[in-house]
């Protein structure tokens, strides 16, 4: 036929075919006019219209498939079947075909022994595929099941070859359903299924432990028996890692069997890049989403090659919780479309669409997503560690899926903007990384290797995850204590547990052991900037850090690193002692520190870091000397830090750390100055701190640190001023300590720091303004006391807590004592006030008895009792020349 | 077993999609060889009756012989067609297999059960289609292409006015007209037009 002639035809066929059938004949003969053959042609064709319906709209392998499948049976059945069915291999009778795949069958075979019958399951290579390649991956199973023996993994019974030469093994018989359709017909719970599907995990775990891949993780390879027990099948194209196939990129046995199940491969999977542990993580993590939801992660409107590929390299998962209000038809079991809704997949889950929402919100939310995203280091590490995150959930404790989203979300923009390859090789990196700890860990005994696998994820969990993330990030935000008291509770149960086993394995010492510490720093040190404000706690913990830190360095003490880590451990026990009153073990444990810092310092003199811990050692001791009353080498020391600091701030300017411990160490060296007797000095010193402590403050106005460092530069400032007299200067500087005290306590209830800060400088305040003749006094001291008096019931131990209690209790006997000799007071307002400070110097005798019968007092505060014993005779002599007996003095 | 590399395979596409027919030539039984494996292990797999849908056995093939990253929209569009041409090869040779079969000495094998379910599923008789198919191809090229890519290779009316670069309506009149044309051909009595 002539083009042209084809195509007036088509043109006829297709107005015919627009027009009423009624009307196509009329219209056919006109349009023709007259051209009969023409007419024929298009009649002809017209004539099938009814057929064409129907013709060829179902594609042609659908429509072939049932008898193609016939056909495949028909030679198995002529071939296969009938030889084997009834016939012993070794010892088993083949009883019935299960299944056949591409290369082998399985059949359900009884071992006819003489003492037992047990049904099993015997897997066979085809006949006709005895290739080598076949007969290798056959093999290849064979060997992966013998290493694996775990109750959710089919187990191998018996391997062997017939008499035809051909290979087999014998598997333990599972009969039982896919676990998503167990799940289905058992209508699980949300929890339910996270339960089965950790099971899962823990199968999928000690197969990456024994080095085995699975690579097809998929519904249909694992079925749940009555039992409820899920068990692991086929690892048919299951890999076995080892240094010699790694890290080889793309594999050629990997890209011939590479999963034919696009739903659950990876991206890495799809791109024939190698395939991992990380892989068998994501593919775990498509079938929870699938389990939970009823949906896949992606949602399709084609199944076009290009459209799956893109979705799972490109496009990001819906939240499951998100997933589950979708509406899609999909294949059902069998083959038929289901449509599903909110309300269907909820019949079988939660029952009601919000509720499985709300059980899939938030937390499952993010714990799927990590699983499944695109970028395999970005994923959970292991199968156990996702499994672990799932127990985390329901156990109500935090995720780690959750914490991570904002440092992912950054290095997911990161990623984007720089060049692909520095990606890739980033990529790469992690994969050896990840392929070297496994190997390296397959070489220790196996139950040592599984334990210290388990310890080191979970050290590494809370080392990173619960103490640096959580806490560094609310550590400069008033109003966190609180949180961090649990934090500290839940963090020390773990690290109790872990420590027992943490031998042998360096690395996993020092996580534990900086573990330790951070709890011991959040558990009481007044110098971290907020303190759940339990002293012997922390001193617990420290020591606890302490005894592994010894041992890292009696094992290497060439490691600089493990030096500085357990001087930095000595300092802070050191500092714990002093908060506790004993300075014999503050000062042993200082020098300690510092002989450390020193030799650190002298191998490293201009490594910053090494000259700001020498700096906070020389600190630190001048401290121990000032509280001794041995003020010279006190300010030799201070004046030692302050020198280190200046050099690290000088070099370093924008360092706010050297900045804040320098402001520190002149403020240490104006009160020992101060004490020394040399006044002017001791003004300039100040004056230094207050400088730098309000610039910091201009700089980082919402930082708790900012406030509080410059609230204490003001305190010296204040004492300094008010011992030279200037009570003016004196009471105006208090009250800008007290300011920035409040300003921090009002906004954290709990801090502890806030509150000492603000009862000292309203005590002295309070003094201040009585020693001046101004009124008010009286009031600032009462609500000292009174935060004094909770902050030591806070923390009993605390002997500095209780010393402050008696102080306060002195300053009010002091200030009524002002009071009484104030001139031109009327005799029964003296008595009144002599009663009052009787009564106040008795109490503050009564604290001091009980401090004294623990600890030494301070060495500044020695003479305090025995002044206030003095106080109390002297005003019992003056009540007796004014009034009489002074037995009937009521307490305020 | 030789498998062809990714790589080789999407240089074959490449240098066909440029007009170098001898890499369709190289290109063919690599194809068709994946496809007809895969078709088979598909089926072997499945329960009978089970729905197999082409594309995604399409699917599996793309992504496996295809190098994912390195392949643009018409090399795509060519796979595409290469598959659809190589489905309709292997399932007429099936067809004539079992054909042969049926007629021939492997016919007593064929159990009673089995013969009621092929007899009761009539499906188009692909020997036939087939050889019609090469009919229309000679008197209208791409209405013959347009049969191979929706029925062997299972794709959507959008998906085939991609890969032949028409509108979605010039796919759909043509596919109304191939049907007639085919339907008339292979009812056999009717009248045909030599010219």
């Amino acid at each position: 036929m002539q083009p042209e002639r084809w195509n007036e035809v088509e043109q006829l066929c297709h107005a015919a075919l627009e027009r009423e059938e009624s009307q196509r004949a009329a219209f056919l003969q006109s349009a023709c006019a007259g051209d009969q053959s023409l007419l024929r042609e298009v009649q002809s064709l017209l004539a099938h219209q009814k057929q064409a319906e129907h013709f060829i709209e179902t594609p042609a392998l659908e429509q072939a498939a049932k008898s193609l499948a016939d056909g495949e049976r028909d030679s198995h059945q002529s071939d296969a079947t009938p030889r084997l069915i009834g016939r012993m291999i070794s010892h088993y009778r083949i009883v019935e075909r299960l299944g056949y795949g591409g290369m082998g069958e399985v059949y359900r075979a009884v071992r006819a022994d003489d003492q037992y019958q047990k049904l099993v399951a015997l897997k066979l290579v085809k006949a006709d595929f005895d290739t080598h390649f076949v007969l290798e991956r056959f093999k290849n199973e064979r060997q992966i099941l013998a290493s694996l023996e775990h109750p959710n993994i089919a187990r191998l019974i018996d391997g062997g070859t017939t008499d035809d030469g051909l290979p087999y093994f014998v598997m333990e018989l599972v009969e039982g359903r896919p676990i998503d359709q167990y799940c289905e017909s058992h209508r699980l719970s949300t929890v339910e299924r996270l339960k089965l599907f950790r099971s899962v995990c823990s199968a999928v775990h000690y197969a990456h432990q024994h080095l085995v891949v699975h690579r097809d993780l998929k519904p249909s390879n694992i079925m749940v028996t009555s039992e409820g027990v899920p068990k692991l099948l086929d690892f048919g194209i299951a890999k076995i890692m080892d240094a010699e196939h790694f890290p080889r990129a793309i594999e050629p046995t990997m890209t011939a069997m590479r999963v034919m199940t696009p739903e659950y491969a990876s991206p890495e999977q799809i791109r024939g890049e190698a395939i991992t542990t990380a892989s068998d993580v994501y593919s775990l993590g498509v079938l929870l989403y699938y389990l939970l939801t009823g949906h896949l992660p992606y949602y399709l409107t084609t199944r076009s090659p290009h459209e799956v590929a893109r979705a799972i390299c490109e496009i990001d998962p819906e939240k499951p919780s998100t997933a589950v209000n979708r509406v899609e038809e999909v294949p059902g079991p069998d083959g038929k479309p289901v449509r599903l809704t909110p309300e269907t997949v909820s019949s079988t889950r939660e029952g009601q669409p919000d509720r499985l929402r709300r059980s899939l919100g938030g937390d499952l939310d993010q714990v799927v997503l990590h699983a499944i995203r695109k970028e395999k280091d970005r994923r959970y590490s292991s199968v156990e560690q996702f499994s672990e995150d799932i127990g985390r959930h329901l156990e109500g404790r935090p995720v780690l899926a959750r914490k991570g989203t904002l440092s992912y979300r950054a290095a997911k923009f990161v990623k984007r903007h720089k060049a692909g390859v520095i990606a890739a090789s980033l990529a790469v990196i992690t994969l050896i990384a990840g392929m070297a700890a496994i190997i390296r860990e397959s070489r220790l005994e196996r139950a040592q290797r599984a334990r210290a696998e388990r310890r080191f994820n979970d050290v590494r969990e809370l080392a990173n995850s619960l103490m640096f993330d959580i806490n560094d990030s609310i550590a400069n935000l008033p109003g966190a204590t609180t949180a961090r008291k649990l934090l500290v509770t839940k963090a020390l149960k773990y690290l109790d547990s872990l420590a027992a086993e943490a031998t042998g394995d360096p690395s996993l010492q020092r996580e534990l052991a900086t573990a330790y510490q951070r709890v011991g720093d959040i558990q009481g040190l007044l110098n971290s900037q907020q303190n759940v404000g339990h002293s012997s706690d922390a001193l617990e913990s420290y020591h606890k850090a302490l005894t592994i830190r010894e041992t890292l360095v009696a094992n290497g003490p060439a490691n600089p690193a493990d030096r500085r880590d357990l001087a930095f451990v000595y300092q802070r026990l050191g500092q714990v002692c002093a908060l506790l009153n004993d300075f014999a073990g503050a000062r042993e444990n200082d020098q300690k520190a510092f002989a450390i810092y020193e030799a650190l310092h002298a191998a490293s003199p201009n490594d910053a870091k090494a000259t700001l811990s020498l700096g906070s050692s020389y600190y630190t001791l001048g401290r121990l000397f000032s509280v001794n009353g041995e003020w010279a080498s006190a300010v030799q020391n201070d004046l030692k830090a302050v020198e280190l600091y200046e050099q690290v701030s000088q070099s370093k300017p924008e360092d706010s750390t050297a900045l804040y411990a320098l402001a520190a160490g002149y403020r240490e060296a104006c009160y020992n100055v101060g004490k020394a007797g040399d006044r002017p000095k001791a003004l300039s010193l100040c004056r230094q701190a207050v400088g730098i402590n309000e610039a910091l403050l201009a700089a980082n106005p919402n930082e708790v640190r900012a406030h509080l460092d410059l609230s204490a530069a003001y305190s010296d400032l204040g004492t300094t001023l008010a011992d030279g007299g200037d009570l003016a200067a004196a009471i105006l500087t208090w009250r800008k300590a007290l300011a920035n005290a409040e300003s921090v306590s009002s906004a954290d209830a709990s801090n502890a720091r806030a509150h000492v800060a603000q009862a000292l400088a309203e005590n002295q305040l309070g003094l201040l303004l009585t020693k001046a003749g101004q009124s008010g006094g009286l009031d600032y001291e009462l609500k000292a006391l009174e935060i004094r008096k909770k902050l030591f019931t806070d923390d009993p131990k605390n002997k500095g807590r209780q010393e402050a209690v008696a102080l306060s209790y002195a300053t009010l006997g002091d200030s009524e004592q002002i009071l009484a000799m104030r001139p031109h007071t009327l005799k029964n307002q003296q008595v009144r006030h002599w009663s009052q400070a009787r009564s106040w110097y008795e109490q503050a005798s009564e604290s001091y008895q009980s401090l004294r019968s623990g600890a030494a007092l301070r060495g500044e505060e020695a003479g305090e009792p025995d002044r206030i014993a003095q106080e109390i005779v002297k005003c019992d002599a003056m009540l007796r020349k004014n009034h009489g007996p002074v037995a009937a003095v009521q307490r305020p | 077993m030789s498998t062809p590399s990714a790589h080789e395979v999407t240089q074959l596409l490449r240098a066909w999609s440029s007009g170098d027919q001898q890499a369709l030539e190289k290109l063919t039984p690599l194809v068709y060889e994946e496809l007809h494996r895969r078709a088979r292990y598909y089926v072997a797999l499945e329960n009978p009756g089970h729905i197999i849908q082409t594309t995604a056995l399409i699917n599996e093939v793309y992504l496996r012989l295809v190098d994912f990253r390195g392949v643009t929209w018409q090399d795509r569009a060519h796979f595409l067609a290469v598959c659809a041409r190589m489905m309709r090869r292997i399932l007429t040779d099936f067809a004539r297999s079992r054909h042969y079969q049926k007629r021939g000495g492997a016919a007593q094998q064929v159990t009673f059960d089995e013969q009621l379910v092929v007899a009761s599923e009539p499906s188009a008789d692909l020997v036939a289609l087939d050889d019609a198919l090469t009919g229309l191809a000679s008197v209208d090229q791409r209405k013959c292409q347009v049969v191979e890519l929706r029925f062997f290779g299972g794709l959507s009316v959008q998906e085939t006015a991609e890969v032949l670069k028409v509108s979605e309506e010039t796919v759909k009149r043509d596919w109304r007209l191939a049907k007639l044309w085919l339907l008339r051909e292979m009812s056999g009595g009717e009248e045909r037009n030599a010219t």
